[in-house]
């Protein structure tokens, strides 16, 4: 799929004025708080010249104000591929009374091709600007502007009115100019400065502009997902052309309309294959088991590649080719898995979505906002979802790369937005059961066993699936939250079930199990838990987000405890449990002879919180590490 | 480790480990009755393609069956002498994750003429699979090759084999053809890389017209270690004679993984490289490249963006007066000459042995790299009347310095040594806070050579001079019934610590460091975080202040248990891995000191103290001490931690990781205190 070569921080054009007076003293003192550079100026004009071209012109203008804003603004960065045309860079460099020192030239600009240090296959380049091998003396200023001509009319520019972080903005301008009853759409987000419209000679001209917006001084650590949080206007086409083909975006299913029709056709697949295909799932007696037979035929059959030509990224390579290649990009991988799943009588169709953890789409406003392609079986009672670049992936399985967001459904009557399926806290669970037999200079010989499910696999089975044994070994010494340890056994497997899950089993001999000072032995209940990351500040001014990729999740531990004989118990035994909007925390330990077993589990529940939640939020986490800092004490029997 | 240099037809060997120095003479030598591997291109035994997993690696995603690489030389008329290089590889995939062992990508210099081209020919592919009992091969289609134009001067050349699967062979080839204007130097052979290889050949028959150093480094053992004197051919009398021609096998290398405390995998790793001694032409090209350190140091002196540039008049009168005073005193005019280049000019983060172009510019800039800012600092030294000296290194990741193989290729940083009263000081005007004879921590890598003014070089040891040291005190009460710790702390960061620290944290809000101290001390509530000496004494320690409150839960009636390492406690065993087979290298030697004093209210007593206790490794390369003590209602708890030395032997890795063990047990113990 295509990455869009629009820088966004730089996405605003050019209206010179020259006169303007650059001196650093012209400066609002409120916007030098907290500010390494200040935008003076910023304008990002889109001008539609017709539903096949478009005409983009950026102006920059930004004091810098020391190293650390250099290093943010001192190269411009423009992409471009063979729809984009980059005209003119010009730059220029001004001291800090606003006298101009330097002009860029065109020694100053260097072109590299982005498919340089991977092996995507790719057309789009870079072009970098940047102003010689000089230092100059902070603070200075720099202006860049440049011109690129679009022919890929899928998209519009996207315009962020939002505070940055370490940057004031002086003045930021957003203009869109069109042919005069041309239709195109917009829309503002998240407190976006509404537009201001004005009429020019046959055209119409669109303004957004914010101004004198200090510096963001926050780390946030729980940010907002960017199409919730940011000041955003969105823009897209209603009719467009591109490389002879037409379509619209007016809504979801214009778009799914276009898209089927760039793709219509190329889902034949070579006389042996179709065969394959039937003797494949002959004796098959339901769609399901036809369904899961296909994709794992395909994933055996098939490798993903990195290929992001033909419009724009767009258009799939055809069936035949993937048949005879064994490999294709995730356009390309799909439409062969839904040839081979038409082949056995499935009905299908791709599904266009943004992938990416926490990733998603504004569904109100109908836009290419995708990234790439899954396919879809529809069978009577349900659907199931395939991720055809995986070959390791469960059929059905999407987790956090493409779950729990709006897929494009992209069908020959024209497209409809569908939820892909969404992972709740019940359904990712780490369950471990530990028992540790320790000697009474604190040594423990562990002997644990995790089960893995639902997002909480995830990451174990791209270990497991990724890394050789040495690797793994190395991951999971470096993931075991212990003092020391001597890992003498381990094993990670994948369960043979429907849902993917992982098993995890480890022996090991722990140093500082227990800590022993002179009599007493220390034992953690929570040893082997994990623990939840305090925020560093205990306020916070807007809503914040607890992704659910992070936060969705149950914990179960449950650890027993063989303490040597002689040792009785000093302490009352933890009794915990809390509970709160986020969800609950229970942690409990009973004796039973000399077998102590300790039971620890935590239920979350991510999301979005009004700010006033904060507190309780920063409370609850300090509860549940208070509770996992617990040791239960026992004490040496003195004859 | 284990080098070679090729002589008139003898091959001396010197057998390099770590510290021991072992010499060996030979010529050919054979081990007799081994097997041998010479497979064909385009033919696969079944054997392979039925191998389910990696024997000795059962979980690699894939394998090197066979990875072969032959140079050789030759000569064409508008090409001039070019390098011929001959890759093939044979890839065994054994999981989903290898698979883009098939996704293959070849850059290749494109110069502007014909002679400065490099040349890509001769590509093949063949993907190998399984069908039920039959072999089935699929060819790489030729139309599927994509060439890229990359970055200024490069190509890149891509494609994908098809059909490769799990279970898959692939095999690939192709010639390099590189002509002596873009190198005149065989690329370096790996043995070793991130997936295990069962067979790695590197052959290269090396004509007589050329000398090349030959270095193997790494810990694996050739498997064949042959070397013949063959006649070659070019076409061209004068470059004809009797060559050299090696076959060099290194048989079953497991992938590479990496350490933590290691200077570069490049130091680690099993590989044969070059490096050009000299050309002998007759009548035609007669140059020496090395031969002796003292021809290195005349090279240096005479380079024209070296030695001439530290005495080129590059500054007027706008330097400090000081500089020029001779009632000055020599230390006094290096602080200050110091100060005004740390000053004055930009460090473009560029790490090089020379400057781009005259340090004149770089001076009118403010602004180069490495070298451009350490020789004008020499030069302003030098000009100050100071004895001033370059001393040329190789930085941690440039990998080591072979001494016995003098070239300028050793060296990649170049830093000025002074001499004051016969005090050596080692200064690098790249770093903004470090005070004057503190190096950064990636040029601290054993040692350097020092170029004079006039005749011999020499060799010197860099040790850093200053520890990476920590001192932290913490003066608090403790109130057992609510559990309540509350006080003050204050840490004292010298050395490379208040380096890392200026770095990370001088030019930034104070909020910054704030966040950060909380996410360290993140059960603490703060108050009132202040740091002096951020900036102002670069020779002090930074330092740090707060208060602080914090509570535990106790859960016996009447006993309380108490942590007494408040901050800077080692929680876990910094050394993971069971076993080491490479040496340990910290950078700079560690000091880390905890001074806690806690008072108790009137009515309890210390029923349980730790144990003192006192580690030292032999030689006193690590040192621990721990202490805890009560005087009436106050208890005091010391514990110093020092690594003392900073190179550690594999041998000394388990006495290594035991130390830190011990440290972890006894900075895990509390104290009991219970009440009257």
């Amino acid at each position: 799929m295509p990455v869009r070569l629009i820088i966004l921080l730089f996405l605003y054009p050019f209206l010179a004025k020259a006169d303007q007076d650059l001196s650093v003293g012209k400066i609002k003192p409120e916007l030098l708080k907290g500010a390494h550079a200040v935008i003076r100026l910023s304008e990002l004009e889109w001008e539609i010249k017709s539903k096949a071209e478009g005409r983009l012109s950026t102006h920059l203008i930004v004091t810098i104000f020391d190293e650390s804003g250099e290093e943010r603004y001192r190269s411009l960065y423009v992409g471009y591929d063979q729809f984009t045309k980059i005209k003119d860079i010009e730059g220029k460099l001004y001291d800090a009374n606003g006298k101009l020192l330097k002009k860029l030239k065109t020694t100053d600009i260097q072109d590299f091709g982005l498919g340089l240090y991977s092996d995507a296959i790719t057309d789009a380049r870079m072009k970098q600007a940047q102003f010689g091998e000089k230092a100059f003396t902070y603070p200075y200023t720099i202006e860049f502007s440049y011109e690129t001509v679009d022919r890929n009319m899928m998209f519009y520019p996207k315009w962020s009115a939002g505070k940055k972080e370490g940057t004031a903005i002086e003045s930021a301008i957003f203009k869109i100019k069109a042919p005069e009853g041309f239709a195109f759409r917009y829309k503002e987000k998240n407190g976006a400065p509404p537009v201001k419209k004005s009429p020019a000679s046959g055209s119409q001209v669109y303004e957004w502009s914010i101004a004198n917006l200090p510096a963001d001084d926050q780390t946030d650590e729980y940010p907002l997902p960017q199409i919730d949080g940011e000041p955003l206007v969105l823009t897209a086409p209603s009719d467009f052309e591109i490389q002879g083909y037409q379509g619209n975006f007016n809504s979801w299913e214009d778009m799914g309309k276009f898209y089927y029709t760039l793709n219509a056709g190329r889902d034949a697949l070579p006389a042996a294959t179709v065969e394959e295909i039937k003797t494949l799932v002959k004796n098959l007696k339901t769609d399901r088991a036809k369904v899961e037979a296909i994709y794992k035929w395909m994933q055996a059959k098939s490798r993903y590649v990195s290929i992001q030509l033909g419009i724009g990224g767009w258009q799939t390579i055809d069936a035949m080719t993937v048949a005879g290649k064994g490999y294709g990009d995730c356009k390309a991988l799909t439409n062969f898995t839904l040839a081979a799943l038409r082949t056995a009588g499935i009905k299908c169709h791709p599904a266009l979505i943004k992938a990416g953890e926490e990733e998603k789409i504004m569904a109100d406003f109908p836009s290419n906002q995708f990234n790439h392609v899954i396919a879809c079986a529809v069978l009577a009672k349900d659907t199931m979802w395939l991720e055809c670049t995986s070959q390791t992936a469960k059929p059905n399985f999407l987790g956090t790369f493409t779950g729990g967001r709006y897929a494009l459904l992209v069908m020959p009557e024209g497209g409809k937005l569908v939820a892909t399926p969404g992972y709740k806290s019940q359904q990712n669970v780490r369950s471990s059961k530990a028992s540790v037999n320790l000697e009474e200079n604190g040594t423990g010989q562990i002997e644990v066993q995790v089960r893995y499910a639902g997002l909480q696999q995830e990451m174990r089975q791209a270990v497991l699936y990724n890394t050789t044994k040495e690797e793994q070994k190395k991951w999971l010494i470096n993931h075991i939250n212990l003092p020391s340890l001597d890992l003498q056994r381990f094993e990670l497997i994948e369960e043979n079930e429907a849902e993917p899950r992982v098993r995890e089993t480890l022996t090991m001999n722990v140093r500082n199990c227990a800590t022993k000072t002179g009599t007493r032995l220390f034992v953690k209940p929570a040893l082997l838990s994990r623990t939840i990351e305090m925020p560093t500040s205990s306020e916070r001014p807007t809503d914040f987000y607890l992704p659910l990729s992070d936060y969705n999740f149950t914990d179960l531990d449950t650890m027993a405890y063989h303490v040597p004989a002689n040792y009785k118990l000093e302490t009352t035994l933890p009794a915990v449990k809390v509970s709160s909007a986020f969800g609950t925390y229970e942690m409990k330990a009973v004796l039973d002879n000399n077998r102590l077993v300790c039971y620890r589990s935590v239920v979350m529940t991510g999301g979005r919180y009004p700010s006033s939640d904060f507190p309780a939020w920063v409370d609850f986490l300090k509860k549940i590490r208070k509770a996992d800092r617990t040791q239960v004490v026992f004490v040496e029997n003195k004859p | 480790m284990l080098t070679l240099y090729p002589q008139r037809g003898q091959l001396r060997m010197v057998l390099l480990r770590t510290l021991t120095l072992l010499l060996l003479v030979s010529c050919t030598f054979r081990v007799l009755a081994q097997e041998d591997i010479k497979p064909t291109f385009g033919v696969i035994d079944k054997a392979s393609l039925q191998m389910k997993v990696c024997p000795g690696d059962s979980s690699a995603d894939a394998m090197f069956l066979y990875d072969y690489g032959e140079t050789t030389f030759g000569y064409e008329a508008n090409r001039g002498i070019f390098i011929k290089t001959k890759i093939w590889a044979r890839i065994k995939i054994f999981k989903e994750s290898g698979l883009d062992q098939g996704n293959i990508l070849l850059t290749y210099y494109e110069g502007a003429k014909t002679g400065a081209k490099e040349k890509l020919d001769d590509i093949s592919g063949v993907v190998y699979n399984l069908d039920g009992n039959e072999i089935v091969t699929t060819k790489l289609d030729q139309s599927t090759i994509q060439t890229e134009k990359s970055a200024e001067g490069y190509l890149t050349r891509k494609f994908n084999l098809p059909n490769v699967k799990k279970g898959s062979v692939i095999e690939y080839s192709y010639t390099r053809f590189t002509p002596f204007l873009v190198s005149a130097t065989p690329k370096a052979w790996p043995f070793q890389g991130s997936i295990p290889i069962q067979w790695s050949e590197y052959k290269v028959t090396i004509p007589s017209f050329i000398e090349y150093h030959i270095t193997f480094g790494g810990y694996l053992p050739f498997y064949i270690n042959e070397s013949e004197v063959v006649d070659m051919k070019f076409g061209l009398k004068m470059l004809e004679g009797k060559s050299t021609s090696y076959r060099l096998v290194v048989k079953d290398a497991p992938a590479f993984v990496n350490e933590p405390f290691i200077t570069t995998s490049d130091d680690y790793i099993s590989k044969v490289s070059f490096e050009p001694s000299a050309y002998k032409i007759a009548g035609f090209i007669g140059e020496e490249f090395a031969g002796t350190w003292d021809q290195i140091d005349w090279k240096f002196r005479k380079a024209a963006l070296f030695g001439e540039e530290i005495n080129a008049p590059v500054f007027g009168k706008e330097i400090p007066e000081q500089l020029l005073d001779n009632a000055a005193s020599p230390k006094d005019k290096m602080n200050v000459g110091y100060s005004y280049i740390q000053k004055t000019m930009k460090w473009d983060e560029g790490v090089a042995l020379m400057p781009a172009s005259d340090i004149k510019k770089a001076y009118q800039n403010r602004k180069g790299n490495s070298a451009a800012v350490n020789l004008l600092l020499i030069n302003l030294l030098r000009k100050a009347g100071l004895d001033c000296d370059p001393v040329v290194l190789s930085t941690r990741s440039h990998g080591k310095v072979f001494k016995d193989f003098p070239t300028l290729e050793n060296f990649n940083y170049v830093i000025a040594r002074v001499m004051v009263d016969s005090v050596a000081y080692l200064l690098d005007a790249t770093q903004k806070f470090a005070r004057p004879g503190v190096l950064p921590e990636y040029a601290l890598n054993g040692f350097g050579r020092v170029i004079p003014k006039v005749y011999q070089g020499h060799f010197i040891d860099i040790i850093p001079k200053d520890a990476n040291s920590t001192l932290v005190m913490v003066d608090a009460e403790f109130l057992p019934e609510d559990g309540k710790l509350k006080g003050k702390y204050s840490a004292s960061l010298g050395g490379y610590e208040a380096l890392d620290w200026r770095e990370d944290f001088a030019s930034e809000p104070d909020k910054k460091y704030l966040e950060a101290f909380q996410k360290e001390f993140s059960e603490w509530s703060i108050k009132n975080l202040t740091v002096s000496n951020k900036t102002e004494k670069l020779d002090a320690p930074v330092s740090v202040k707060c208060e602080f409150e914090t509570e535990s839960e106790s859960m016996s009636p009447g006993t309380y248990y108490f942590d007494p390492i408040t901050a800077g406690k080692m929680k876990e065993n910094p050394l993971k891995s069971s076993e080491r087979i490479y040496p340990l290298d910290f950078t700079t030697l560690v000091a880390t000191s905890f001074i806690g004093t806690f008072r108790l209210p009137e009515g309890y007593f210390i029923e349980e103290m730790p144990k003192a206790e006192v580690i030292t490794l032999p030689g006193n390369s690590a040192r621990f001490l721990y202490q805890a003590k009560q005087d009436g209602n106050v208890i005091q708890v010391t514990s110093k931690v020092s690594i003392n030395k900073i190179k550690f032997l594999p041998e000394e890795y388990h006495d290594l990781k035991e130390f830190f063990d011990r440290v972890v047990t006894k900075h895990a113990q509390p104290l009991v205190i219970k009440k009257k």
